[in-house]
């Protein structure tokens, strides 16, 4: 009988649900620009221009209709264009040069902000990238719950250069090959649905992801040390891995103030509402209003020198586990930044 | 023994005899004998000396019977009630009221009724006392009744949070708290996250909390302080006793081992791995935890003068969150004590005091594993004397003089760590302090206690002091020069006084009315980036940026007793005034960090509050209803934005909780079972809230702006218990405590997250550390 009443009480433990929604008073609800700003020395510069939304409006809105472009002391001047969603891009070649020191201008309507003035420095390089087989708890695409799934996590070494105050930032851009099954197609918002309709395409597709780790680092306890073992990033075998994934790191030297803006955002994210966090604080960027320093505008400016590390992963040689087939009965074109561009090499 | 220490009511009949009457005049004594809660005791028998006269109450509990004139001694008995002996002068015709209570509670019947928490006719206020058997009744948490838990259902003090086990008095953070375990400064009180206290409450004798009026005896922190007294052994015979809870395990036994010398000993073990392996979430279920503690005193009676006593304490604790990181603490205390008596006027105590916090958090993330040590030595020596041979008069002075010895942090990298070493210097100061107090009576209705402590702080090196450029926000890039101490050299000093001052009127023989006056000064504070005291806390001497923290507080206080302690009634109204208080600079880093002054920011605090505190003391139902409304604010406004908050304007500081309710009841069900409750209610603690959300890098944010401009929804929570005495029989002891904590599942926030999940738009969530009721059962045993 104890032992029945025992398994009752300890049920009651088990009941779940420690993290609810709640209601706040959303009166001060305010919009303020959001500007993520990347400008480098290689072909992976970009501007996007957002807004940020109350909480009562769950959609993206973007700033399209905004000039946009970088000057350097040295006399540069870069012009950004819109592409689609609030994204700009420079021409093609236009690169950051290690030393030069740029800021970023908007105009907007009446509205004129600028960056604060960023330098350029000498990017450390990445001596390996390497990768270890792990279980990881990992948010998917249109998933509420996180999911427990096997994959790599990727690790980069690095030497750290002495008697230099160095800060770290990673990046990391993926090609992903995949195989769908369109042919097996199953319709189901028509009349007299579910019922099969099989496609015609297409079953090979790459898809690009650009990711933005919110990792950073500091040589403040290592400095002048060969640098192992930094834990960047997780790539699930499930659709990622089943056929080809070609990966590259960036890792890019930025500064103190850039440092500071990301290890905000990195704690920002890493939030689980324990006693361990710190409490949360406003990001402060280096974009300002120039007529209304008051304004806030969200986000940074991060003119960095990058090194780049790439690594390709196939699924037969993954040998920690047999990796199963991806099924995804649709056209390939339907995953998210998924096209059938074969990439340059492949 | 105990005994005598009953409560006894006396309701005369006066029936005027003439003067000169013959001598041998008879007279009628008679009377009604009830149990503790009222009940009238039917069959009761009353011998009566001399004469050997046995008389028994009838019903309704009542008897009658006629006496010559003269003084006796009343024996009352009744089956399974305590005897109860009294001596009446019979000299007119009397009637008395006789109360008898239950052999098995005779402990808790004496303990609830003989110690108010407050006394009307003395010039203390603000302070609150609590006995081990009061806290024992109380509900427990996974079947541990909790000091610190107690303490945060007494009126003008609020918790830190569920799974914390700091508290926040009048305003004041978690490290303005000076709590003491038999005279000893404990750093870290917490065991297993925070859900138990390192007072183990089995060997517990009781607790006082001062916190307004505080006597000039006591300082080095400026809101509170907890003064926890651990029992000593006994001196009759040798007493055991067990207990069992779902995850802890107590054995402690005490008694004599000479006829002067006597011992405890007490040991304590938590087992919470099966529990953790239960909960949903991974990262729990992956956690472990362990704690024990172990307690020691001694008390040698060497003559009627003299007597010497130790207290040691010994605690160990660990938990490991899943992945890579691992904490584990210990806590070393120890006092020794030589209580002198000069002669019948003049006592004093000589105490030697030891409080050593060690620290280590091991990270074993292959390239990042190190150890990172930390900790604080303390001693302390002091003098204690009291001289009472003045008429109305208690003049109460000694000094003291203390070494703080920190370890900021001592970081070893091992295997294929990365990291360098790094080790800070050691934190190290001096706190010397002298007082004087005087308590006197100057008529019936006026008393007055007035005192003086004397403080003086020395840091000293070695130490590296940055000199910081002028207009600019400090930071490590904004040092222009470095001054070097070497060890033992003189760095900074600080020092001040503390007048403390009360005073009482009687507005009767019930009530009163008091004021207290008082400043008090803190030479060290815990820097801590959370809300709660954790294990990556640092703790940090006053230096050339951190000055001192000093607090002036004024309370007015109305005092009510019942005349037969059934009730008493308190309320106080306090204004408080913190200077130098400490809050951080966003993204501010904690760990390792020779510029830790940089990444704080300084500014003043206010605090107000009424506090009301209905007490019931007797009778079937007992227990008290506490009341409060505070505020507490904090003012930063630094030379530049990044060193103010808010614009500088006043905000709610972490610890305003405005509303705070709590009803603590414990009823007689039945001789053998009670019933105890408690209900805690506050408002929310405040937070950064957020006024939008973006899209940054195809992550969803929270925009936060300001700081604690929004609040968590309101705290409440209902826990009860039932506790059983079995039958006492000859030589054991026997209870059983079956608690539920949280009855109505109520899932507090601890904290909020602005969160997106797919599906869902952005919004709040929050965060409960319990979300349901959790039962326990606990079983002790004395013998």
């Amino acid at each position: 009988m104890w032992r029945r009443l025992w398994t009752l009480l300890l049920l009651m433990l088990l009941l779940p649900g420690c993290v609810d929604p709640i209601e706040f008073e959303q009166e001060d609800q305010q919009e303020h620009l959001v500007v993520e700003a990347t400008f480098s020395n290689l072909d992976s510069s970009y501007v996007r221009l957002s807004y940020s939304q109350p909480y009562r409006y769950p959609f993206n809105k973007f700033e399209e209709n905004a000039t946009v472009y970088i000057t350097s002391e040295a006399g540069e001047y870069i012009p950004f264009y819109h592409t689609q969603s609030g994204l700009y891009k420079p021409e093609a070649e236009a690169r950051a040069q290690i030393g030069h020191t740029y800021q970023l201008h908007l105009q907007i309507g009446p509205n004129s902000y600028a960056s604060k003035q960023v330098k350029v420095l000498e990017p450390v390089p990445i001596d390996s990238v390497y990768t270890e087989f792990a279980e990881v708890e990992v948010g998917i695409w249109g998933a509420r719950e996180k999911a427990l799934m096997p994959g790599y996590k990727f690790f980069v070494d690095y030497t750290d250069p002495g008697g230099l105050i160095n800060f770290y930032r990673w990046s990391v851009t993926s090609v992903i090959e995949v195989y769908t099954q369109p042919w097996d197609y199953i319709d189901y918002s028509c009349i007299g649905c579910p019922r099969p309709a099989p496609k015609d395409c297409c079953a090979h597709c790459w898809i690009y992801e650009r990711a933005q780790l919110y990792k950073v680092q500091n040589d403040r306890l290592s400095d002048g040390r060969k640098t192992i073992h930094q834990e960047l990033h997780f790539v699930p075998f499930e659709r990622d891995l089943q056929a080809k994934n070609k990966i590259t790191i960036y890792q890019h030297a930025i500064s103190e103030e850039a440092y500071n803006f990301f290890k905000v955002v990195e704690q920002q994210q890493q939030r689980t509402g324990t006693v361990f966090d710190p409490p949360p604080s406003q990001l402060k960027g280096n974009i300002y209003n120039v007529e209304n320093e008051d304004e806030q505008v969200i986000g940074f400016f991060d003119a960095s020198a990058v090194s780049k590390k790439e690594i390709i992963i196939n699924r037969k040689n993954i040998k920690e586990m047999n990796v199963g087939e991806y099924v995804y009965p649709d056209d390939c074109r339907e995953i998210r930044n998924a096209t059938t561009r074969k990439p340059e090499g492949w | 023994m105990l005994l005598q220490k009953l409560f006894l009511f006396l309701l005369f009949l006066f029936v005027l005899a003439p003067k000169g009457q013959a001598q041998q005049q008879q007279y009628t004594l008679s009377g009604t004998v009830r149990s503790a809660w009222g009940e009238r005791l039917e069959e009761a028998y009353m011998v009566i000396n001399p004469g050997n006269k046995i008389v028994a109450t009838g019903e309704k509990g009542r008897f009658s019977i006629t006496l010559e004139e003269g003084t006796y001694q009343i024996i009352c008995q009744y089956v399974g009630m305590e005897p109860f002996s009294y001596e009446v002068v019979l000299n007119e015709d009397l009637d008395v009221n006789l109360e008898l209570v239950q052999r098995n509670f005779q402990l808790k019947q004496v303990e609830i009724t003989t110690q108010p928490t407050m006394d009307v006719n003395s010039t203390h206020l603000g302070s609150t006392y609590v006995d081990q058997k009061l806290l024992a009744r109380m509900p427990a948490l996974l079947g541990e009744a909790d000091v610190i838990r107690s303490v945060s259902s007494l009126p003008g003090v609020v918790n830190a949070g569920e799974g914390t086990s700091g508290f926040y008095v009048r305003g004041g953070s978690a490290d303005q708290n000076l709590i003491l375990l038999d005279d000893a400064p404990v750093f870290n009180a917490n065991h297993l996250f925070g859900f138990f206290s390192i007072y183990n409450p089995d060997v517990l004798e009781s607790y006082e909390l001062h916190r307004s009026g505080i006597s000039a005896k006591y300082g080095s922190r400026i809101s509170s302080i907890l003064d926890v007294k651990m029992q000593d052994g006994n001196f009759e015979k040798m007493r055991y006793q067990v207990g069992l809870s779902p995850i802890t395990a107590k054995l402690s036994a005490d008694g004599p081992i000479t006829p002067k010398l006597s011992m405890l000993v007490a040991l304590r073990g938590a087992y919470p791995d099966y529990v953790l392996k239960l909960f949903p979430s991974d990262n729990i279920r992956n956690s472990s935890g362990y704690f024990y503690d172990g307690n020691l005193k001694f008390k040698y009676q060497l003559n009627e003068k003299n007597n010497f006593s130790f207290s040691g304490y010994y605690s160990a604790d660990g938990f490991k969150f899943p992945y890579d990181t691992t904490y584990h603490w210990t806590n070393t205390l120890g006092t020794l004590k030589w209580n002198h008596l000069f002669n019948n006027d003049f006592a004093g105590t000589l105490t030697l005091v030891k409080s050593l916090y060690q620290n280590t958090v091991e990270g074993i993330a292959t390239g990042e594993e190190f150890k990172l040590k930390s900790g604080i030595d303390y001693a302390q020596v002091k003098a204690d004397l009291g001289y009472y041979g003045l008429d109305q008069h208690e003049l109460e002075f000694g000094t003291s003089a203390a070494l703080y010895d920190i370890q900021p942090g001592d970081l070893i990298p091992y295997g294929t760590s990365s990291l360098n070493r790094r080790t800070q210097d050691r934190d190290k100061g001096y706190e010397y302090t002298a007082y004087l107090n005087d308590s006197f009576v100057l008529n019936e209705k006026l008393s007055l206690s007035i005192g003086l402590r004397y403080s003086f702080f020395r840091k000293v090196g070695p130490a590296e002091v940055y000199l910081y450029a002028e207009g600019v926000p400090r930071s490590e890039t904004s040092v222009y020069d470095t001054l070097r101490y070497s060890s033992g050299e003189a760095v900074q000093h600080y020092q001040g006084l503390e007048p403390r001052f009360s005073v009482k009127y009687s507005l009767n023989a019930k009530s009163s009315l008091k004021l207290g006056l008082s400043r008090t000064r803190q030479y060290i504070q815990l820097i801590s980036n959370t809300a709660a005291i954790t294990p990556v806390d640092v703790w940090k001497l006053s230096n050339k940026y951190m000055e001192p923290q000093v607090a002036d507080q004024v309370t007015v206080g109305y005092f009510y007793m019942h005349p037969e302690r059934r009730y008493e009634f308190t309320w106080e109204v306090y204004y408080r005034k913190l200077y130098n208080q400490l809050d951080y600079k966003d993204g501010a880093v904690i760990l390792l960090n020779p510029t830790l002054e940089a990444d704080l920011l300084y500014g003043e605090g206010e605090a107000y509050g009424s506090e009301w505190l209905l007490k019931k003391s007797k009778g079937r139902l007992t227990g008290w209803l506490s009341l409060s409304y505070s505020r507490s604010f904090r003012t930063i406004a630094g030379n530049t934005p990044e060193e103010t908050i808010n614009n500088g304007a006043p905000y709610p500081s972490n610890y305003d909780k405005p509303v705070n309710i709590s009803i603590f009841t414990n009823y007689h069900l039945t001789p053998k079972w009670t019933f105890s409750s408690n209900f805690n209610y506050s408002t929310g603690r405040p937070i950064t809230g957020s006024d939008s959300w973006f899209n940054y890098h195809g992550n969803i944010f929270a925009n936060y702006y300001g700081r604690n401009q929004e609040r968590l929804p309101d705290y409440h929570r209902l826990d009860i218990s039932f506790n059983y005495t079995f039958r006492k029989s000859e030589r054991v002891e026997k209870n059983l405590s079956i608690s539920v904590y949280n009855l109505y599942f109520r899932k507090n926030a601890y904290s909020t997250l602005f969160q997106h999940y797919f599906g869902a738009p952005p919004m709040a969530y929050r965060l409960a550390v319990i979300g349901v009721a959790i039962p326990s059962v606990s079983y002790n045993i004395k013998f």
